[in-house]
């Protein structure tokens, strides 16, 4: 038995559990019926038969108006070719007849002057028996005249008036960009629903974490909620207990504060990764360009981490779709990006995690799966980048 | 010939679930080493796959379509913040859950087949992955390439590091050729 042979075999037993593809069914199913949803209100029939109710109203509405006016109608307009151009002569303009003629070469060249076709383009034409194909770009004497007609246009109708409230605060202080919240929201919704997470139709009025912490069902873990400073003027180590068994301590770690200065001193210089991405609602696939997001991965022996700092954020700007706004206006930008840093060494590790619209995540591990030292949230105000940045530059 | 050539139609979602909610479990097991995180991502692919509502070239395109979703899915998952839970209880029986209905004696003999799983799990993530999609998935090294977002020549040091790695690990762990496993074979 080769080794592929084995590896099969063992990994065959390793199956996903049954309740979890039935709950995935019914969740697609649920997906699958809210996308069918407008479409079974509303039978293709029905379309059909609104469609062709509208055709009808506005061929009535154009053409009974027009009768009324007495436009010529159609037998009218089967005016015999003498008479026609006999009218259209009176004002010596040309017959359509005239018109029709093909010129001669001396037609050809006095149009061309006309034209102004200039020396090289009339040199092109000669010994050639081609006829200059016509010039549809406009005559020069009418772009003014268009140009007139802009600037005469009547204005724009002024934009209706907001619906900024009395107190003078601009909407978009007072109002959340809803539409991206609700994105954010169908995420969020998206990865607890399995374990039955409640929803945040309250979010984004309070920090997104603490709103999960204080109602917090199974499998997760309790945090401390310690920030940086806390911690640095504690000393307090960090525990985490499975919520599952309350009475499993995981781990109780070493202080943070002496965490980051193992990380961000001089003398441990290391080896510093930085993710960034951007990722959409529906696909979740980094490299589609399509989908406008970008990945990035780098890392260098002996970084210095403000430059790494400093190119993650530069990478941020200079990669991120037009759509994702400043990232401390605190606006909900879709599609939403996140930033993580992540610092480690060989055994140990920090993972940053910026989530512009929300707080920034700090993870501390170790590489001994289920050995993670802890997690805390920092700053979930405005300016996140600028404060965890000069905090990482002042332990530094 | 094969039942997921009849599933070109996107409405099928019941019959790419039932044949393909192994693979990305199994794809997403090989990366972050637990049940729980697994489920997540499991559903967060398929999930994602209805949203999307893409129409696919033909099976392939579907599958690797669905693996990379995975791969992508649990390094979002690694990555980020959510991952801020971690069992100790990483690889168990919990995970081989073929192994409830084991007799004792196949519980033995199913603990001593899976020294393979157990050694290609304790390697890094990045080897475990490459060793998944080419020995269990049977992916040509180019498509690993397109799944992992690695260059061709980082997939082929990663493969043969992985190797290495193994044989040294399951050749220390002692003989193995009375179950008729030959380690240093890796074809």
């Amino acid at each position: 038995m080769t080794f592929r042979e084995a590896y099969i075999n063992d990994m065959k037993s390793i199956r996903a559990d049954e309740a979890v593809v039935n709950d995935i069914l019914l969740k697609m199913r649920s997906e699958s019926d809210k996308s069918a949803h407008l479409f079974k209100r509303i039978p293709v029939t029905q379309y059909a038969m609104a469609a062709a109710g509208i055709f009808i109203l506005v061929a009535a509405a154009v053409v009974i108006p027009a009768l009324l006016r007495g436009v010529p109608m159609l037998s009218e307009l089967n005016t015999p070719r003498d008479s026609y151009s006999a009218e259209l002569r009176a004002d010596n303009s040309p017959s359509i007849e005239d018109s029709l003629i093909i010129p001669e070469e001396n037609n050809i060249q006095q149009e061309s002057a006309e034209y102004d076709y200039g020396a090289d383009n009339d040199s092109a034409y000669d010994g050639y028996d081609v006829i200059p194909e016509p010039d549809f770009a406009p005559a020069p004497a009418t772009a003014p005249e268009s140009a007139a007609h802009v600037a005469a246009a009547p204005p724009a109708p002024a934009p209706a008036p907001s619906a900024a409230p009395d107190s003078g605060e601009s909407a978009a202080e007072v109002a959340p960009d809803t539409d991206h919240a609700a994105d954010h929201f169908a995420v969020n919704e998206l990865y607890y629903s399995y374990y039955d997470y409640p929803t945040y139709k309250d979010w984004p009025d309070g920090s997104l974490w603490d709103s999960i912490s204080d109602t917090l069902p199974v499998r997760e873990y309790s945090i401390t909620n310690y920030t940086p400073e806390i911690a640095a003027a504690t000393g307090e180590g960090y525990t985490f207990v499975d919520s599952v068994d309350n009475e499993r301590l995981l781990t109780n770690a070493a202080t943070l504060s002496e965490f980051y200065d193992m990380f961000l001193s001089e003398q441990h210089r290391i080896r510093l990764v930085g993710y960034f991405y951007a990722f959409n609602n529906s696909g979740g696939v980094f490299d589609s360009a399509d989908d406008g997001y970008g990945y990035f991965e780098f890392g260098e022996e002996n970084t210095e981490i403000s430059d790494v700092i400093y190119s993650l954020l530069s990478k941020w700007a200079d990669n991120t779709p037009a759509d994702i706004p400043d990232i401390n206006n605190y606006t909900y930008p879709q599609p939403y990006g996140s930033i993580n840093i992540t610092i480690y060494n060989e055994s140990q590790g920090l993972s940053i995690d910026i989530f512009p619209w929300d707080a920034v995540y700090v993870t501390a591990f170790t590489f001994t799966e289920g050995d993670y030292l802890g997690v805390f949230k920092t700053y979930a105000e405005e300016g996140t980048f600028e404060k965890l940045l000069s905090y990482l530059l002042s332990v530094e | 010939m094969r039942m997921e050539l009849s599933l070109c139609t996107k409405d099928s979602f019941e019959d790419v679930l039932r044949i393909y909610s192994d693979m990305v479990y199994r794809l997403a097991f090989s990366r972050v080493k637990n049940t729980h995180d697994a489920n997540d991502i499991t559903q967060d692919v398929f999930l994602k796959y209805i949203r999307a509502d893409k129409t696919y070239n033909d099976e392939e395109h579907r599958k690797a379509w669905l693996i990379k979703t995975t791969v992508n899915t649990s390094k979002t998952l690694v990555l980020s913040s959510w991952n801020r839970r971690r069992s100790s209880v990483e690889f168990t029986d919990e995970a081989l859950s073929g192994a409830d209905a084991f007799s004792n004696n196949e519980i033995e003999r199913f603990e001593t087949k899976s020294v393979v799983l157990s050694a290609v799990m304790d390697l890094p993530k990045k080897y475990r992955t490459v060793i998944h999609l080419f020995y269990y998935e049977d992916l040509p090294l180019t498509a690993i390439c397109q799944a992992t977002g690695q260059t061709l020549n980082t997939v082929k040091s990663h493969l043969h590091r992985a190797r290495n790695m193994l044989k040294e690990k399951l050749n220390n762990l002692g003989d193995f050729k009375e179950i008729g496993v030959d380690f240093n074979d890796f074809s």
